[in-house]
């Protein structure tokens, strides 16, 4: 199975029957408060509501093996934060903060020690750092996951501004590209799989043997998917894509009240939580620069 | 006992990370020189154990030991010194600027002297076939030598055990016998041949012993000829018989003296019976076959 197994997860749920732009405007409103906030108590409970809207999904977790990576990430963050932070200077002006020091990289025993003081309201921003992209990464497969793929190519055919529409062509290089994520992921499996069976060591080893072993790998995924574009095409032509100007569709996509509600609720939600953060600073981290009074 | 077992996995549980569980405990010991088929249904589990044979995956239970060493405690590339894995698409493997490079590159990677490589590099082109072939980019070659080259950068490691995941599939007839022909030349040399397949005519051909895989679990472990004599096995685990052993089950049926599985023995066999033929007596064109079911006609 493939690492990255974003596709179409076929179910009847309220959050499939909803219209794709709702499903945008949430993942929208998940980007925007997840900027506003740094707090990380306030960004688990967001991270909550992803994981809620999941589960009402019907979404299974291992769909989203993918966040293992995203997990390196936040403890790279939380690393690099809790040894750098303190060196940024501006601190909303309070610069007479107590910084906690939970150990230093550089012991004291060691000849200059001690030396590189990783500290805790660091590595706490570097966490929370991390928590807003584990929110976002979690709300954005939501809308492919949830929404048939022809359903997400009608809503975005009938959008109009006066007479322009989105070329339909457009459309369909960004269905495709969505359909093919799955796909171009398996192929690394399989490449990964080859190379190792070949003896090349994918863990481990320095920068230079990493880069290295990416040539194996990226060179046949990146070949196969050429190929793979190139008879898509010959296919695509031979169905008489793009014979005529005027589509129609087969599915219908209506925007419903309960659409405009959920985007209503959305709207406001995500105002409170900018007013909440910017007006009086809640969800702030005190010593977090530049914001806040 | 298991000191002479090349490959031997015991209990061998995989369950997948979605929870589909796709080995139910299988058990079983692969010794030096065996030329191994596993056959199977899509979804028998065929593939994902091919993987524990080199520790592409392993064991979520049970073990799977190359050579004595538990594949848990050994890396994928350790193993790969041992068995050689030729994959079904050639195209996920091929990635150099030249044939002689592709074959090349497994050797450079355990780091063997140049000499060496580049003698075994030279003896793998040599027996595919791709010899006169060694500076072409491998993207001008035909699907079908780039499954060879693809074998020939394996077969260039000389390891002892080479496993062929679906070797014909999308081949022509030639190219099917020549890769089916350099498996029994290694078979010869003393290599354990290890082949996954959906292609029963294959089996009764090559394999000295043929392990039938149904549901993550061994059906059926014994001699092709054992198993082709099972035809309720056979429609159990989704595989037919090759056309050429049901057309002889007919001739057996209808009382000709048919033995044997492999197109050399049918056709010995056949011959041995032809003179008691209809057509090879004249003055008898409408003798019987030496049958008592045909004579009731």
């Amino acid at each position: 199975m493939p690492v990255i197994d974003i596709e179409y997860h076929p179910a009847d749920t309220p959050v499939h029957r909803l219209h794709p732009f709702t499903k945008l405007a949430f993942e929208l409103a998940v980007f925007i408060i997840a900027a506003v906030f740094n707090q990380p108590l306030y960004l688990l409970a967001l991270i909550a509501v992803d994981l809620a809207l999941i589960a009402l999904a019907r979404v299974p977790l291992h769909k989203f093996r993918y966040m293992r990576v995203v997990a390196y990430v936040v403890l790279f963050l939380m690393f690099t934060q809790a040894i750098w932070f303190t060196s940024f200077g501006d601190f909303g002006g309070r610069s007479d903060f107590e910084w906690r020091t939970l150990f230093h990289l550089w012991p004291a025993w060691a000849p200059g020690g001690p030396r590189v003081p990783i500290v805790f309201e660091g590595a706490l921003y570097g966490f929370s750092l991390g928590l807003r992209l584990v929110a976002i990464s979690l709300a954005f497969p939501l809308l492919i996951m949830a929404t048939h793929p022809g359903d997400l190519v009608t809503a975005l055919a009938g959008v109009r501004v006066g007479r322009w529409r989105i070329p339909p062509n457009l459309i369909f290089v960004f269905t495709s590209a969505l359909r093919y994520v799955p796909t171009v992921s398996r192929e690394f499996d399989h490449t990964i799989d080859a190379q190792r069976s070949r003896g090349v060591e994918f863990e481990g080893g320095n920068i230079f043997t990493q880069v290295r072993a990416a040539m194996p790998l990226f060179v046949p995924v990146l070949t196969s998917s050429l190929i793979r574009a190139q008879d898509l095409t010959i296919a695509l032509e031979t169905r008489a894509f793009g014979a005529v100007d005027q589509r129609t569709f087969l599915r219908e996509v209506n925007f419903r009240r309960r659409d405009a509600v959920v985007c209503l609720l959305l709207v406001v939600v995500t105002a409170a939580c900018v007013i909440a953060s910017w007006q009086f600073g809640y969800g702030l981290l005190p010593y977090t620069p530049g914001r806040g009074s | 006992m298991s000191a002479e077992l090349i490959l031997e996995a015991r209990d061998l549980v995989h369950t997948y990370a979605g929870g589909h569980t796709a080995l139910r405990g299988i058990s079983l010991g692969i010794r030096p020189g065996e030329f191994v088929a596993f056959v199977g249904a899509n979804g028998s589990g065929k593939t994902t154990l091919m993987k524990h044979f080199n520790g592409l995956l392993k064991p979520t239970q049970g073990q799977f030991l190359v050579s004595g060493r538990d594949t848990r405690k050994t890396t994928v590339s350790r193993l790969a010194q041992t068995i050689g894995f030729v994959f079904q698409n050639p195209d996920h493997q091929i990635f150099c600027y030249s044939v002689w490079e592709e074959t090349l590159f497994g050797l450079q990677q355990q780091k063997l002297p140049p000499a060496e490589a580049q003698a075994r590099a030279a003896r793998a082109l040599e027996m595919v076939g791709l010899a006169d072939r060694r500076d072409r980019h491998p993207r001008e070659l035909s699907r079908g030598q780039r499954q060879r080259l693809a074998t020939a950068s394996v077969l260039a490691m000389e390891t002892p055990v080479l496993v062929l995941d679906e070797p014909t599939t999308g081949q022509d007839f030639t190219a099917r016998r020549q890769i089916m022909s350099l498996a029994v030349d290694l078979h010869q040399r003393g290599r354990t041949i290890i082949m996954v397949t959906h292609d029963m005519a294959l089996v009764a051909e090559y394999a000295t012993r043929a392990i039938v895989l149904h549901a993550g679990q061994v059906a059926q472990d014994a001699a092709p000829a054992d198993i082709f004599l099972q035809p309720e096995l056979l429609a159990r685990t989704g595989l037919r018989l090759p056309p050429l052993l049901e057309l002889a089950q007919a001739l057996r049926a209808e009382g000709w003296p048919v033995e044997g599985h492999t197109v050399a023995a049918l056709a010995q066999s056949l011959q041995a019976a032809l003179p008691a033929a209809p057509w090879t007596s004249p003055g008898a064109a409408s003798a019987p076959p030496p049958s008592e079911s045909h004579a009731r006609h």
